[in-house]
């Protein structure tokens, strides 16, 4: 029972970040560019960094790994129940926490 | 604020000049994690530190010297990585404070040796950027060259160097021994060449934020004495993290640079600036990161084709990572290579034990054909050869041991390992980068405990430390292989898994699993400090260089036997004359009876032995667990020694034998039976027998609280198992 309320919980906070994603169309309106952040990304696909929120010290130990707005980078992949993700960003692999990488707002490039 | 002229002079006194220096160079390697500063330190000084392809593997400062033809000398520091001059963790606050030490005066390098990774520029000439503010001449050491052009990356040396206003770029590959002649040319050249421009930072800070820093800047420039370009680069940094400022106020409080005045003032100027920032809306943390990097991606000239076409590369190790860090896969080959790395130190070892063993034997029965009886011989072969030569014989174990730590660190699987573990070790309380020192842990927990310089939260670091002494480490091996190989019968379960094998890997088992209990419960009362974030470099796959395997598995061997060599032997032979006086005529005793109970050592033993008893313990194995607190193998040589005074003048006793065949005059029963092996092996998953641990403990906590906690509840943790084992064995109805 409680495992089936546990089932459920995830099942609305799955349901409650995709909703985050959002669709934004440019003045241009060609392109059609997606926001998310990174551990709505699935393997493959490439993004730009927008802005990183959260805890300061991982803020700033993203910047200086080379992690900044405006940034490309490659998603690769998350390890099973919501482990880190890799990157591949800058010519290197990095891989961040779950609940770190879930603060960075990405664009996804089209 | 007036000018310090103390301060002031200092600065001048110190600086950087080649005449007062007897013709040596100093120079530093600062450089990214992994990167290879100590691949390239140990070619250049021929020393023998650890490399490995781990970032963070370098947690300490190390010096070493470069002769040269000239006659001159390098004087070579070795600096942990880090990825920039705003540090977060202990290791990185050491290279921070470092330059700190160097920027006011403090016997400064004459050059710098920026390491770099050819196939990661903008990240690394980031921390040159930053290296070139100081005013010290910087060379380039562009590494792994040869990862860089099986890229087909192709890098303007000259363009690099004037842009980056560097001394000399020097192309190299540390690992194939590539550039040296060409590095330590340039050494010499920076050594002689004008330092850097110190009149600006190579990119502009905009207005806004630039008139938030200036007080800040000024008050660099004018009151502590530094050129303009390095007080605007303190300022950017001093601005984006409070570290920058803990640093400045603890190297006051060490007696140096800034007195409080200053100090006060400094933090005055930085909270309005970072105040002032703030309502600029701009962000203090990523001034210096933002600017910087967009200085150096202009630098290099980088298109956004060659950017996606690099992201879209899928590298050797990205395919390997298919496999290896797979979600079901990934796990599964992982536990099986422990699985197989702990099989194969029984099955391997076997050969070149005996060998050993029958060395020692031999030695022990040539000793006693060629020399008279006596009190010297008897030294000899009781105490020397059978203390020493019953710890040597596990010397295969632990080299089968270290040689699979090292090629798992080597080829760049422990930081995927630490990736695929993070999930996990957070659930538990501990980070990611804890895999490492845990598994190192079964090395010796010495150098793990270092290892957790790394982790950047305090509550999970003090947590890793506190539960490293329960992974078995190397000198528990001959303890548990003892045990077992006197006592556990060789059987086959199932068919396949030798009951031996099984058992050694159910003592890891238990360690292991303990230690995670133990971090669970722990976390719940340490305080965290700050917050915890895992961010993590995953290094590509390489295939480990033999050379360097073999030498760390050298330096291992070599610390086991000098440690056997000194410790053991001192030890050994101590006990000799505890277990041989006061000598008892044979007449004066009880028939059945053995001298030995009434030498000193005896005595001692006997005197505890109520407190062991209900362990299934006796008064040998009560000397024992005194003589192991210097460390734990001391337990083998021990049980060794009093076997051998005992039976003394029969020859060199073999162990195992003496073990098993060892009666109770009184009951005429065997004294050992499985049962206490086990809980003797028990008792030592647990027990927190080594100084050197403490010791380490305490530097690296930096109080007595922690290494006293540590000992307390590991030895209570061995009392009670081994209680529940031997007394709950008996219930059943075992030995």
């Amino acid at each position: 029972m409680r495992r089936l309320k546990r089932y459920r919980k995830r099942l609305r906070r799955n349901r409650g970040s995709r909703s985050r994603v959002t669709s934004t169309s440019y003045s241009d309106g060609a392109t059609d560019t997606r926001i998310a952040n990174i551990t709505q990304l699935s393997p493959g696909d490439t993004a730009v960094i927008r802005s990183t929120a959260g805890n300061k010290e991982l803020k700033a130990r993203l910047l200086e790994m080379g992690l900044l707005p405006g940034t490309l980078f490659r998603f690769i992949k998350s390890a099973p129940f919501q482990g880190p993700v890799i990157l591949k960003i800058r010519d290197y692999y990095v891989s961040i926490r779950w609940a770190d990488a879930a603060n960075i707002e990405v664009e996804i490039a089209p | 604020m007036s000018e310090s002229p103390a301060v002031q002079k200092r600065h001048d006194q110190d600086s950087r000049s080649l005449s007062n220096r007897k013709g040596n160079i100093r120079t530093a390697l600062v450089g990214n994690p992994n990167s290879g500063k100590t691949a390239i330190f140990n070619v250049m000084t021929g020393l023998n530190q650890k490399v490995s392809n781990y970032p963070g593997i370098t947690v300490e400062k190390k010096h070493g010297y470069c002769s040269l033809s000239s006659g001159q000398r390098i004087e070579l520091i070795d600096l942990p990585g880090t990825y920039s001059l705003t540090p977060e963790s202990f290791d990185e606050r050491i290279v921070a404070e470092q330059f700190l030490h160097w920027i006011h005066g403090e016997n400064p390098p004459d050059v710098i040796i920026s390491v770099v990774d050819a196939s990661n520029l903008n990240r690394n000439l980031y921390l040159t950027s930053q290296l070139t503010d100081l005013g010290i001449p910087v060379v380039v050491a562009l590494n792994m060259m040869d990862r860089a052009r099986r890229k087909d990356r192709r890098i303007d040396m000259s363009e690099l160097k004037s842009r980056f206003g560097l001394a000399a770029v020097v192309p190299m590959t540390a690992t194939n021994r590539e550039g040296f002649d060409e590095l330590k040319s340039a050494i010499i050249q920076a050594g002689q060449s004008p330092a850097p421009d110190s009149s600006s930072l190579p990119f502009a800070i905009p207005l806004k934020p630039a008139e938030q820093l200036l007080p800040v800047a000024d008050f660099f420039e004018k009151s502590v004495g530094y050129s303009s370009r390095l007080a605007w680069a303190q300022a950017l940094r001093l601005v984006a993290r409070s570290s920058v400022y803990d640093l400045y106020a603890s190297s006051t409080l060490n007696g140096a640079r800034l007195n409080r005045d200053q100090l006060g003032d400094l933090n005055s100027l930085r909270e309005t600036a970072i105040q002032n920032l703030n309502g600029e809306d701009l962000d203090p943390q990523s001034l210096e990161a933002s600017l910087r990097y967009q200085w150096v991606d202009t630098q290099l000239e980088e298109s956004r084709e060659r950017i996606l076409e690099a992201l879209h590369g899928t590298s050797r190790s990205e395919t390997v990572d298919n496999i290896l860090t797979h979600r079901w896969s990934g796990p599964l080959i992982f536990v099986s290579l422990l699985y197989f790395i702990f099989q194969s130190i029984f099955t391997w070892a076997t050969v070149p034990m005996h060998w050993i063993e029958a060395g020692f034997s031999a030695l022990a029965n040539g000793t006693l054909n060629i020399m008279p009886p006596g009190m010297v011989r008897s030294l000899l072969v009781e105490g020397v050869i059978g203390g020493v030569g019953s710890i040597m014989v596990f010397l295969p174990q632990i080299l089968i041991l270290v040689f699979f730590l090292t090629l798992m660190e080597d080829s760049g699987y422990m930081s995927r390992v630490a990736f695929m573990l993070d999930r996990f070790m957070t659930k538990i309380g501990l980070h990611g980068k804890s895999v490492l020192p845990l598994m190192s842990g079964y090395a010796c927990a010495i150098p793990a405990v270092m290892a957790t310089r790394t982790i950047n939260s305090w509550k999970e670091r003090l947590n890793t430390i506190l539960i490293i002494p329960l992974m078995s480490c190397s000198a528990r091996l001959p303890v548990y292989a003892l045990m077992i190989g006197a006592f556990i019968p060789q059987k086959k379960v199932m068919g396949i898994f030798s009951l031996q094998g099984l058992t050694l890997i159910g003592m890891y088992f238990l360690g292991t699993g303990t230690a995670i209990i133990m971090a669970k419960i722990f976390s719940k009362y340490i305080k965290a400090r700050g917050e915890s974030s895992f961010v993590m470099e995953l290094p590509p796959y390489r295939m480990p260089l033999m050379r360097s395997v073999i030498r760390q598995v050298y330096i291992r061997g070599k610390a086991f036997v000098t440690n056997a060599g000194k410790i053991i032997l001192a030890i050994s032979i101590v006990l000799w004359f505890l277990a041989t006086f006061p000598r008892t005529d044979p007449g004066d005793m009880p028939a059945n009876s053995n001298p030995i109970h009434t030498s000193f050592a005896g005595k001692i033993g006997h005197t505890i032995e109520p407190v062991i008893e209900p362990l299934g313990f006796d008064w040998k194995i009560g000397i024992g667990l005194i003589t192991s607190f210097a460390a734990r193998e001391v337990l083998v040589s021990t049980m060794a020694t009093i076997y051998n005074v005992q039976e003394s003048g029969e020859g060199a006793v073999n162990l195992t034998e003496a073990m098993r065949n060892d009666t109770d005059p009184q009951t005429g029963l065997p004294r050992y039976s499985p049962l206490v092996a086990i809980s003797l092996m028990v008792f030592f998953v647990y027990a927190a027998q080594c100084m050197a641990t403490f010791a380490i403990v305490k530097n690296e906590t930096n109080s007595w609280k922690w290494p006293l906690f540590m000992m307390a509840y590991m030895t209570g943790l061995a009392y009670v198992a081994s209680l529940v084992v031997y007394q709950g064995g008996q219930l059943l109805g075992f030995g």
